[in-house]
């Protein structure tokens, strides 16, 4: 077993053209589609211009947190350059924190604190002030808050109109007096997850593509891998392989393992590229954990395509067909529980990847129900060839 | 003394029935040449010798014990060249040996003992890809040598080779015949077969239609060589 393992790795190292697709090839897609993808990330962010005329620690905070936030680039500067860069129509608007900015917070007055510049006929910016202040004006949002809350609930209510607003105001003013409290609260609004599924977008879609890469890459290697195992016929090394004292079910798991290693030693490689260069908060050791037992798994299914289509050209030909066999499965599955809805559903993708991360221990086990069905399946089908095969 | 023997062996491909009752013998120390034309039953007579394939009816004996006691007893090479061309002559050659539990420095000693045998020893670490025609089949019939087998069969082992390298073959063969490995094999080459066996057995549509010494069987049918025979059989 351990001979015929050590000689799939063998293989596939010596063969250029394995390498190329198992390896290099998946790499640079990856830093293609990763950089364009950044690239467009950087086209969705919106250019503004801030200018602290406060310079007082909430407002340097404040632009702080803003500038973090990936939505924006943000220029800091004096308003006369940024009035510039606004008639250039380099920025969606000019924001200036005034002065007294830090100190109408902390009495509780909410008005006239950020005074907004840009140019007419742009919706943007006004759009920009919105999200700058629903998600890093605490106080902005209290007062609208009271006056939503006013207008709705209370509307036809004045008694319980009015013992709202004192309350509301009660408790603001307590905050809003009390200066260890303003930063803290400031903070976590821009720290708040809703902000965060905002931001996360760009970053999901750069990995669900590189994710996406990776495994068909894997498919590619695997399946020629395990088509490569079809020589040992064509050639007739499999009479040496059978007068030796190698079984066929030593043969099996060799050729399993000889393929499968190699495919995760190559994907370990690329996360890692991925964790790198592309997508620094990604799990790789997760992802990885994923992809092992989804290689394995997978690298049986294709020894047993192998196994029923004999030639390459054959399995070529049924690619189509089982999609399509999977999708059908897949439904099946939904309806009448047998086949795992996470395992096959919706597409080949959500099939190989466990359906977006769901229940991970519910996944694994249909996916080791799967892989023992493939398992049994390969032995089966091989076992006659093997042992009765014309040679 | 008798190494192997076949008694009474048929075989059907779906129901096309290949080998008849077939009863044969090979006696330790000889080379055997089967002959015949296509289709008449020769590769399947040399792969159950082997125990490659199973058979219908009949026995199968290895030294009057049963064929599968024989594991490792026996070299076979087939007709193709069964060998890894993307790797190197060694790698191939290693890789075999481990599947015989021949490994680390013995593998090494042995793959280089046979490799000398057969003049490989040059070209054994490039890849099989770049050795012409002739060097493969030497190879290939270096990969059965490797666990010192006493049988070894072979199936047109010098097929699409040019003279000269068959010439080389013929040799090598004679050598390993002269170490005491018994030799089973089968081509359409007659002059060939007149080099190297000192047996012949003649199988037609799954019978053995003649056997017996080269000269015995010339003088019998008042032929100068082989090919006449051959030919003189095969149209009977």
């Amino acid at each position: 077993m351990l001979s015929i393992l050590l000689l799939r790795l063998k293989l596939m190292i010596t063969n250029k053209k394995l390498l190329l697709i198992c390896f290099i090839i998946p790499i640079i897609v990856l830093l293609i589609t990763g950089k364009t993808l950044e690239r467009s990330n950087e086209n969705l962010k919106l250019s503004i211009a801030v200018v602290d005329e406060d310079n007082s620690r909430i407002t340097r905070e404040t632009i702080k947190k803003i500038s973090k936030n990936e939505l924006f680039i943000v220029k800091e500067s004096n308003f006369e350059a940024a009035e510039k860069m606004l008639l250039r129509d380099d920025i969606e608007g000019v924001y200036v924190f005034k002065k007294g900015f830090e100190k109408n917070i902390k009495i509780g007055k909410t008005d006239n604190l950020v005074q907004v510049h840009y140019l007419q006929g742009n919706y943007i910016a006004p759009a920009v002030t919105d999200i700058i202040t629903s998600n890093f004006m605490f106080d902005i949002v209290t007062e609208k808050t009271k006056l939503i809350v006013e207008d709705i609930i209370y509307k036809e209510d004045s008694n319980k109109s009015q013992e709202f607003n004192s309350k509301f105001n009660e408790r603001v003013q307590t905050i809003h007096k009390d200066e260890e409290y303003v930063l803290p609260i400031i903070t976590e609004y821009m720290n708040s997850a809703k902000q965060d599924d905002k931001n996360s977008q760009v970053k999901k879609l750069m990995k669900n593509n590189a994710v996406n890469i990776i495994l068909i890459f894997i498919m590619l290697a695997v399946l020629m891998n395990s088509m490569y195992t079809r020589k040992d016929y064509n050639t007739q090394i499999i009479t040496r392989i059978k007068m030796s004292s190698c079984t066929y079910l030593k043969y099996t798991v060799g050729n399993i393992m000889g393929i499968s290693i190699p495919v995760i030693i190559t994907t370990l490689i690329q996360i890692l590229f991925i964790k790198v260069f592309i997508l620094k908060d990604v799990n790789a050791l997760y992802l990885m954990f994923i992809f092992s037992i989804y290689i394995i798994s997978f690298t049986i299914f294709a020894l047993l395509l192998v196994n029923i289509f004999k030639s390459i050209q054959s399995i070529q030909a049924f690619i189509p067909y089982i999609i399509l066999i999977l999708y059908i499965l897949g439904s099946l599955g939904t309806n009448i529980r047998i086949l795992p809805t996470y395992t096959i559903q919706q597409s080949i993708f959500d099939y190989l990847l466990f359906n977006d991360y769901g229940n991970i221990l519910t996944n694994l086990l249909y996916q080791l129900i799967n892989t023992s069905i493939y398992f049994i399946a390969v032995i089966t089908t091989g076992y006659k060839e093997y042992q009765y095969g014309n040679y | 003394m008798e190494i192997i023997k076949l008694e009474d062996i048929s075989k059907k491909y779906k129901k096309e029935k290949v080998l008849n009752n077939l009863n044969l013998s090979i006696e330790s120390g000889q080379i055997t040449g089967i002959i015949g034309p296509n289709g008449a039953g020769k590769s399947t007579t040399l792969s159950i010798m082997a125990d490659l394939i199973p058979y219908d009816d009949g026995k199968v004996t290895y030294r009057g014990s049963s064929i599968k006691d024989s594991k490792g007893k026996i070299g076979f090479i087939p007709q193709e060249i069964a060998l890894y061309d993307s790797l190197s002559g060694f790698e191939n050659l290693k890789f075999f040996a481990s599947l015989y539990g021949i490994k680390g420095n013995k593998a090494k000693d042995r793959i280089s003992e046979v490799c000398q045998y057969v003049g490989l020893e040059e070209k054994i670490k490039s890849k099989v890809k770049t050795y012409s025609g002739g060097m493969k089949r030497r190879l290939n019939i270096t990969a059965a040598l490797l666990n010192n087998p006493e049988l070894l069969i072979m199936d047109e082992p010098t097929v699409g080779i040019d003279i000269i390298a068959r010439n080389n073959i013929i040799d090598i063969l004679k050598k390993v015949n002269k170490q005491g490995i018994t030799i089973v094999f089968t081509s359409h080459y007659m002059i060939e077969i007149e080099k190297l066996c000192t047996y012949i057995i003649f199988i037609k549509n799954g019978k053995i239609v003649e056997k017996g010494k080269i000269d015995e069987i010339k003088n019998k049918y008042s032929k100068s060589n082989l090919e006449e025979v051959y030919t003189l059989l095969n149209n009977k």
